[in-house]
């Protein structure tokens, strides 16, 4: 099934973060107020962007005591959950690609490029540090199109509107018309991160020997093809893989599915 | 090269699954990371990225919340969470945009619009994760948000000798951020002139003063304090202010 369980809970999640989100900025009521790039839960728990506060750590040899804790709070969540389940169930901009991604199949609209390869992201996760570090300024943070995005649906109004929606709109047209997965899978330095933590996560999605056999177009539907083919070569897990549960609901026979153990 | 996976791997796929052999072709690739190609692109584009920050140093300036950090290490120190947007009882802080001038993400004021209101409790201190905002700040009248200047001697109606005081009075730190000096009106010879004097060691850069100024474009403004403020060097001595000590 393409839409299945994996399907509704992972949107549902992301719903619920969202919600939360924004009931904490328009109401006042302070559930989950801040962010994605830092925020407090229940007025008390901290949770920090840990590349975010990487950057700025190398920006300015420095870093505040709650942003650690924060930092290391979400660091720690997924190498549990999963290092790219924040792609895959929390981040906002990675619903605008696949909105973008499920409307260029309905138009049938030919992407011209593929994409460029998975591993270059992880140069332009270099780059920003590097960049950093000598300049003394956490600059991609400033212009990070996942952050651009998420300010402002919650900022809106107060300093945030269009220019922030245009930028978020080059993506979505990126995603469009020129490359699938072309942002997430080639290029999010944020990504790269979370792929980083996933090569040491606890959750992962594992191919099962002797429960029927593996869809032969299951490619379509994994956002992530190094993921997939990693899961299906039982190698090592690469990080690649976003958590999305896509294959495991399309399968849907147990030949892929969930689990949650250490090592390969 | 793990692009052309989708096409490639119809039967592959299959084929793995029921003899538990890796299909032919479908290897990951992420072995150059540490090559020194990788290493020229990842330090040259990080340079690239390096000059590419130097311009935000010239940025425009922007009124910070209370207890702000430098410049320099403000925005970088700001996580861009915007909870001290959302702890302002007045909704004075605003989030920087990208072409807005300011740093974005990073929280500012516009005092011409909604000015600092100097809370005792400084709400929008205690909740900033980063330490971007001084948790050390306690004292709201300690704050250096900027410095108000009288911009425009010229529009000032108060320089022209018509009574206004607004600014005076809007001042939080009333009698000792902005003080008011007379002297004797050189055109009327009969009337005085009151002019609104803004002291450094006081002004925090609320802003109340550019909120509240009357003209249609403010003529006393809040500044960064590096912008308006001289500096004496060495060369130049008061000396009957050393003779005072
Ligand atoms: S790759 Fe980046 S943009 Fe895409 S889902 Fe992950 S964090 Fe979000
Ligand atoms: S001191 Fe009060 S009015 Fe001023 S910015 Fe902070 S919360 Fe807003
Ligand atoms: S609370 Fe602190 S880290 Fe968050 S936006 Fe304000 S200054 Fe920046
Ligand atoms: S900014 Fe204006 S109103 Fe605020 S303390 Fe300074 S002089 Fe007074």
């Amino acid at each position: 099934m393409r839409y299945g369980k994996w399907w509704v809970t992972r949107r549902l999640t992301f719903l619920l973060i969202l919600a939360l989100f924004l009931v904490s900025a328009r109401s006042g009521v302070n559930v989950l107020v801040g962010n994605y790039s830092g925020s407090t839960f229940l007025g008390v728990i901290p949770a920090v962007d840990p590349l975010l506060a990487i950057q700025s750590y190398f920006a300015t040899g420095g870093l505040y005591q709650t942003a650690i804790i924060g930092a290391v709070l979400v660091g720690a969540l997924y190498l549990v959950v999963g290092g790219r389940a924040f792609c895959g169930w929390v981040c906002p901009l990675g619903v605008v690609v696949d909105f973008a991604n499920w409307l260029s199949r309905k138009l049938k609209i030919k992407r011209p490029f593929q994409g460029f390869s998975s591993s270059t992201k992880y140069y332009m996760m270099g780059i920003v540090l590097v960049g950093a570090t000598i300049s003394g300024v956490a600059l991609y943070e400033m212009y990070n199109p996942v952050s651009i995005l998420h300010r402002a649906i919650l900022f809106e109004g107060v300093g945030i509107g269009a220019v922030s929606w245009m930028i978020v709109g080059i993506l979505f047209l990126y995603e469009l018309g020129v490359a699938r997965s072309g942002w997430c899978k080639s290029l999010c330095p944020q990504g790269a991160f979370y792929s980083t933590l996933g090569k040491f996560s606890l959750m992962k999605v594992v191919a099962n020997e002797g429960r029927g056999s593996i869809p032969k177009n299951i490619g379509e539907v994994c956002p992530e093809p190094a993921a997939l083919v990693n899961i299906l070569n039982h190698e090592r897990q690469n990080g690649e893989c976003t958590l999305c549960g896509a294959c495991v609901d399309y399968a849907g026979n147990g030949s892929l599915s969930f689990t949650l153990k250490p090592g390969s | 090269m793990d692009t052309s996976v989708t096409q490639s791997h119809g039967s592959g796929v299959d084929r793995s699954a029921k003899s538990g052999r890796p299909p032919v072709g479908m290897t990951t690739t992420r072995r150059g990371f540490l090559s020194l190609g990788g290493f020229v692109g990842v330090v040259g584009g990080g340079v690239a990225l390096a000059v590419l920050s130097s311009g935000a140093e010239k940025r425009v300036y922007a009124q910070r919340p209370p207890g702000a950090l430098k410049e320099m290490e403000f925005i970088s120190r700001c996580v861009k969470c915007g909870q001290c947007v959302r702890a302002c009882p007045y909704d004075s802080i605003l989030m920087g945009e990208p072409g807005s001038g300011v740093a974005p993400g990073t929280p500012y004021l516009v005092a011409r619009n909604v000015p600092c209101y100097m809370c005792e409790d400084i709400p929008c201190v205690p909740v900033c994760p980063s330490g971007a905002l001084d948790h050390g700040l306690t004292d709201i009248n300690k704050a250096t948000m900027g410095l108000a200047v009288l911009s425009d001697r010229e529009n000032c109606i108060a320089l022209q000798g018509l009574r206004c005081e607004v600014c005076f009075t809007a001042c939080p730190i009333q009698g000792q951020a902005i003080t008011l000096e007379y002297r004797v009106n050189e055109r009327t010879r009969r009337h005085s002139i009151f002019e609104p004097v803004v002291h450094s060691d006081k002004c925090t850069g609320c802003g109340k003063c550019e909120h509240a100024c009357i003209l249609e474009e403010p003529a006393i403004k809040v500044m960064a304090v590096k912008q308006v403020k001289g500096k004496l060097g060495r060369h130049y001595r008061f000396g009957w202010l050393e003779e005072g000590q």
